[in-house]
């Protein structure tokens, strides 16, 4: 097989596979920026350097804090801050799998034809492997000709942010703190040599030979696989999955907090930060591929409760094909698992920041997290447009598949109403239980992570008087929240001179209570996309009259 | 001279034994008629003579060599060059157009794209659809595509040709001028066929008729 026959079967060139390419490109670039990332953050310069103290203990000398935020500064949160550049990729990788899936049974049947002309097996793996390999690698030079323009434009030196001075350093005589302007992102480092070569060479190599080995049970007979009925009932095993992702959750916290008892910093929290990690890819791989376990018993219970036409060929929709409903929602399950998470960590942060200003303690730097915040609800809403479109084109692909089966429905009689509602009903069937366990794991993940706080039975304020400090004045609500807000504020309009806490009582564990609305204004947002992209698909669809369909010479 | 031999060919499905023991021969240039009623295992043995299946047990020998022993990639380089393949439908490559899915089994095999589109465009040619080279095959009527997978399986001139119904989805008028083609093309290249069919009116091009039901064979009927 010459080079110019393995691109022109690589590429064969229909909507469906431009689509692909084109998301799968996206993909790719949107992968490689975050191994860049991670590249780069792995080769920041140390910020500080540990140093003895006359009296035989040490302190970290912050001799280099170059960065506006205590983020990017402090050497103990450099594994959090690896954790969640990493986590940047995950779902870049997703956006990856749904492309992949795109256009896949008309890519098998394809495959299984080039078989049935006389391609090897080796051959067909070669082109389906080549069509991916090709486009990420197309994405990942993308990746890594834009990542040079974006450390340009994202670099933006300032003299505002976190300083430490000598004194308050504490770092004895040796301490001199860096001085010149910060930078709010590490601009002035480049991604390690490796990450290079990984955006470029590996992520190509792993995916053409992940899209290989998809193939196995096509490849090795033309017709048995395209003949092969889909197994009726689907697999448990994913659902085995969810839960391993959560047992590993609930194991790296017990592990980072007994590491936090023992005073352990830094390099030791790596393991557990990174199986943390781990754990949270398990579970949005586990999500997607419970959905075809879920919706099959949906359509099981349906099937004996529903009367009416519609439902009934929804649901034997999915028996036929549990795994054809959930490939296509399966990115918006994810956004569900995502969405979750994003709402379980600000839930969390949230409540640790409120239990703290029970007794006065603002610790954390507030805006940074904010910013954090910002930036990963905008990658989500990004995140669930590609999501959605990826549906949308699946639909469109089922919706052509399936023509001849509807025609023959609407030439027996059945209304085009009907059909419309099978439609509907059939992708919902599948997306509702989805989007639920979705948004309760990734729910439950981040909670899982941080674990509880933990907050004194009562707090006594004492308050001293605006004029004399030495005068204790009675608190009033109003006057503690107007001091609360000058503390932010740098000590604009205070109430008082300063106002002391004094917790009462035993610690105990408080947990945050459950933000019913924000779930479910996610979940409301997560299936309105999927009912929005299910309509937009009808009016596509509507365009294949009964006729064509039906056209067999 | 005998091309193909089947012998004791069996294949199992589950609990249903589409093939049970099934003995063939197909001798050079000869057109050899399958026949029998729907279910009667006839899909299977084409499948198991053609190397595309492999059967539980029996052997199959092509040009005086084992065939259902070879591996894979031996099998499939077989289908694109001694052998050829046409189903009832569905076996063109959607994306492609007419006159690449024909020029496929040369490609495949190394050819450059411009000779193997010539070979291709002179079949296309002599079955009446040059016209319709650069259309994919979703803009073809249905006996256009069965002339165009026919050219396909014909392209690399193979010493047999296995037909599964080639007629089967197309009216009587169209399924009979496909058929005229097709054995007018094998007789003049000296390729045998293995003809696969229900129809009795078909089955009446071949020089022989075997009769197969419930995946045995019942009679070897010389025309
Ligand atoms: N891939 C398959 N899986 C299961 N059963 C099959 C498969 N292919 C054929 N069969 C069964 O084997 C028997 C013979 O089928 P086939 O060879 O297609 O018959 P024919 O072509 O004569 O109509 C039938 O009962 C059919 O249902
Ligand atoms: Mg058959």
């Amino acid at each position: 097989m010459r080079f110019t026959t393995l691109v022109r079967l690589a590429y064969p060139g229909s909507l469906t596979d431009r689509v692909r390419i084109a998301i799968t490109i996206v993909g790719a670039l949107l992968a490689g920026l975050s191994v860049l990332a991670i590249g780069t953050v792995l080769n920041m310069a140390p910020t500080e350097r540990r140093i003895t103290l006359p009296d035989g203990g040490w302190s970290l000398d912050p001799y280099s804090w170059r960065y506006t935020s205590t983020l990017l500064n402090e050497s103990g949160l450099r594994p959090g801050l690896i954790a969640m550049v990493a986590a940047t990729i995950i779902p870049a990788l997703v956006l990856l799998a749904q492309a992949a899936r795109l256009g896949g049974p008309a890519r098998d049947h394809r495959l299984a034809t080039l078989r049935l002309a006389g391609a090897t097996p080796r051959q067909a793996r070669t082109i389906a492997a080549a069509s991916q390999a090709f486009t990420v690698a197309i994405g990942g030079v993308l990746a890594a000709a834009t990542y040079p323009l974006v450390k340009w434009l994202l670099h933006h030196p300032t003299m505002d942010g976190v300083r430490i001075t000598a004194a308050q350093a504490d770092g004895g005589p040796e301490t001199h703190p860096y001085t010149g302007l910060l930078l709010p992102l590490p601009t002035d480092t480049w991604p390690a040599w490796w990450s290079w070569v990984v955006v470029i060479v590996v992520l190509p190599l792993v995916a053409g030979l992940i899209s290989m080995a998809g193939l196995r049970r096509l490849i090795k007979s033309p017709v048995e696989a395209s003949r092969r009925a889909r197994r009726e009932r689907p697999r448990i095993w994913p659902v085995w999955l969810v839960a391993a992702g959560l047992a590993d959750m609930s194991a790296c916290r017990a592990w980072i907090d007994a590491l936090d008892r023992a005073g352990q910093s830094g390099d030791r929290l790596i393991a557990p930060y990174v199986l943390l990690v781990v754990g949270i890819a398990v579970i949005c791989v586990g999500v997607p591929l419970s959905a075809a376990t879920v919706a099959y018993l949906g359509a099981k219970i349906t099937l004996r409760y529903a009367h009416r036409p519609a439902p009934l060929i929804a649901a034997r929709r999915v028996l036929a094909d549990p795994y054809a409903g959930s490939r296509a929602v399966s990115a918006l399950l994810v956004c569900a698992v995502v969405f979750g998470a994003l709402i379980g960590i600000r839930t969390q942060m949230d409540f640790d920041l409120e239990v703290q200003a029970l007794y006065g303690q603002t610790i954390g730097d507030r805006e940074l997290y904010e910013l954090v915040m910002n930036m990963l609800s905008a990658l989500s809403v990004i995140f669930i447009g590609f999501a959605a479109v990826g549906l949308l084109i699946a639909l469109v692909d089922a919706a052509m598949t399936r023509r001849r089966t509807e025609a023959a429905l609407l030439a027996a009689g059945t209304s085009t109403r009907v059909l419309v509602n099978a439609r509907m009903i059939g992708v919902f069937l599948v997306a509702v239980p989805g989007v639920l366990l979705g948004l309760a794991t990734g729910f439950a993940s981040p909670s899982l992570a941080s674990g509880p706080q933990h907050a004194p039975a009562a707090v006594e304020t004492v308050c001293h008087d605006l004029g004399n400090s030495e005068l204790i004045v009675p608190c009033t609500e109003a006057g503690v929240a107007q001091q609360k807000k000058a503390d932010r504020d740098g000590g604009n309009n205070p109430a008082y001179s300063w106002v002391e806490y004094h917790s009462k009582g035993p610690w105990h564990a408080v947990h945050a209570p459950i933000p019913w609305a924000r779930l479910g204004l996610a979940g409301g947002v997560d299936l309105l996309a999927i009912a929005l992209v299910t309509i937009l698909s009808l009016l596509v669809g509507r365009r294949s009259p009964a006729e064509t369909a039906l056209r067999t010479t | 001279m005998t091309l193909l031999t089947g012998r004791a060919v069996t294949k199992q499905y589950g609990r249903t034994a589409a093939l049970a023991e099934a003995d063939v021969e197909v001798a050079a240039g000869e057109i050899l008629a399958v026949t029998g009623p729907s279910g009667s295992g006839k899909s299977t043995l084409l499948l198991c003579l053609s190397g595309i299946v492999t059967p539980d047990s029996g052997e199959v020998w092509f040009a005086g060599a084992r065939l259902d022993d070879r591996g894979e990639a031996a099998r499939a380089v077989l289908r694109r060059t001694e052998i050829g393949v046409l189903l009832q439908h569905g076996q063109l490559v959607p994306e492609l157009t007419a006159v690449e899915n024909v020029a496929l089994p040369l490609l495949l095999g190394g050819a450059t794209r411009g000779s193997a589109a010539r070979s291709a465009e002179q079949w296309l040619d002599r079955f009446g659809v040059a016209g319709e080279a650069a259309k994919r095959p979703g803009e073809l009527s249905g006996g256009q595509q069965q002339r165009v997978a026919l050219a396909r399986a014909l392209v690399t001139g193979p010493r047999l040709l296995f037909a599964d119904e080639p007629t089967g989805s197309l009216d009587s008028v169209a399924g009979e001028s496909v058929l005229a083609a097709l054995v007018s093309a094998a007789k003049d290249n000296a390729t045998a066929v293995l003809l696969i069919t229900h129809d009795a009116t078909v089955a009446a091009y071949a020089d022989r008729e075997v009769h197969l039901r419930d995946g045995r064979v019942l009679s070897g009927v010389t025309a």
